[in-house]
C-alpha cells in the first residue's frame, strides 16, 4: 500500500467517502505539525511562523494527493488578504 | 484617505496572490494516477501520465464528438466517417466560436499521421489491439500529451471492426513534463476564467470575485486620479 492509498483504504475502512477522508488525513497532518508550533511559537512575529508550517504541511498533503489543490490557492487568497489590509493600513498610516 | 488604502490594499493582493500562486511548483497537483483502462494494456503504453480522461464509443454525442476537460483546456474529440480529430477549444474571453487548436498524431516511429487519424492508419500502428500516439499542436508544436487507442483484439481484429461495434476506448493523458511550464500562467487564467481544475465552480468564483474586485477598483481609481474634473 503506497502512501496515496491511504485515504481510499481509510474511507473503506470508516465507510465515509474518499474526499471526506482525503480532507480528515490532511486536517490530522497539518494539525500535528502546527498545534506543537503554536505552542512553541508564541509572541508578535508567531503568525508569520505558524502560517509557514501551514503552508508547508499542505504542500505535504497535496504532493501525496490528499487534498484538492484548489484549498492551497484558497489559504493563499485569505493569506494574502490579511497581508494586504496590514500592509495598506502601515503604509498609508491608518 | 480610504481610496488611497483601498488603492494600496489592490495592488498588494494582486501582486502577493499572483506571485505566490505562480510560484507552487506544479508537481504539487498529484503524483500522477494509473488510468482505469477497459482491457488489459501494456503498461509501457499507459506510463507517464499526471492526469488521463478516459472515453469510449458509446460517451459519443449524437454528432459523433466528446467534450472533456483536461490540463485546464477543453477538448473535443470527432470520429468523422471513421476517422478521429481531436483538438482543444480556443477561447476568445469565455465565448468559443468554434476554433480548434488541432493536434497532430505521432505515432512510435516518430512518423505524423497528421491530424485526421485512419483506421487504416491506427491498424497499422496499432500491436495487440492498441497503439499510442503522442499529441502535438498543429500550430507550435507544443507537447498536447498522448493519445491511446485500444480495442479488444481477441474480439475485433482490425480497428474498423471495432468501431463498428462501438468496442473502441480511447484514452488522452497528460504527463509531467507536458504540463510544468504553462502551468503557472494557465492556472491564474484559470482562476479568472472560473476554469480552475477540480475545483466546485462557487468556490472558483468566491477565489476569483477578489481579484476582479481590486481590478475593478484600480482601473476606477487610475481613471479617477487621471480626470481632475470627475
Amino acid at each position: 500500500m503506497s502512501l496515496e492509498d491511504i485515504p481510499s483504504n481509510f474511507a473503506d475502512y470508516l465507510g465515509i467517502n474518499e474526499t471526506t477522508a482525503q480532507l480528515l488525513l490532511s486536517l490530522v497532518v497539518i494539525m500535528t505539525l502546527l498545534l506543537p508550533t503554536m505552542v512553541l511559537a508564541k509572541g508578535k512575529n508567531a503568525v508569520t511562523i505558524w502560517l509557514i508550517v501551514t503552508f508547508l504541511g499542505e504542500c505535504i498533503v497535496l504532493g501525496l494527493g490528499w487534498l484538492p489543490f484548489w484549498i492551497m490557492i484558497m489559504t493563499i487568497a485569505i493569506t494574502v488578504l490579511g497581508i494586504a489590509f496590514v500592509s495598506s493600513g502601515a503604509i498609508s498610516g491608518g | 484617505m480610504a481610496e488611497q488604502r483601498t488603492f494600496v490594499f489592490s495592488i498588494v493582493f494582486i501582486i502577493l496572490f499572483a506571485g505566490i500562486v505562480s510560484a507552487i511548483p506544479t508537481d504539487l497537483q498529484g503524483q500522477g494516477e494509473e488510468p482505469d483502462i477497459v482491457t488489459p494494456l501494456n503498461p509501457a503504453l499507459i506510463a507517464g501520465f499526471e492526469t488521463t480522461e478516459n472515453w469510449s464509443m458509446v460517451a459519443l454525442s449524437a454528432y459523433d464528438q466528446y467534450m472533456y476537460t483536461l490540463n485546464l483546456r477543453d477538448w473535443l474529440f470527432s470520429h468523422v466517417y471513421g476517422t478521429l480529430q481531436l483538438g482543444a477549444k480556443v477561447y476568445t474571453w469565455i465565448f468559443w466560436f468554434g476554433t480548434l487548436d488541432s493536434c497532430e498524431f505521432i505515432n512510435t516511429n516518430g512518423t505524423s499521421r497528421g491530424t485526421v487519424l485512419s483506421t487504416a492508419e491506427i491498424n497499422a500502428d496499432a500491436t495487440e489491439g492498441a497503439v499510442r500516439y503522442e499529441l502535438r499542436y498543429l500550430i507550435d508544436g507544443a507537447d498536447a500529451g498522448g493519445f491511446i487507442v485500444y480495442w479488444n483484439s481477441t474480439l475485433y481484429t482490425s480497428v474498423g471492426d471495432a468501431f463498428t461495434a462501438d468496442e473502441v476506448y480511447f484514452l488522452h493523458g497528460v504527463g509531467l513534463s507536458s504540463t510544468a511550464s504553462p502551468d503557472a500562467v494557465s492556472l491564474l487564467l484559470g482562476l479568472l476564467l472560473m476554469r480552475l481544475p477540480d475545483c466546485p465552480p462557487l468556490i472558483n468564483l468566491i477565489l476569483a470575485t477578489p481579484i476582479y474586485a481590486c481590478v475593478i477598483f484600480l482601473i476606477w481609481f487610475i481613471i479617477k486620479e487621471s480626470l481632475p474634473f470627475v
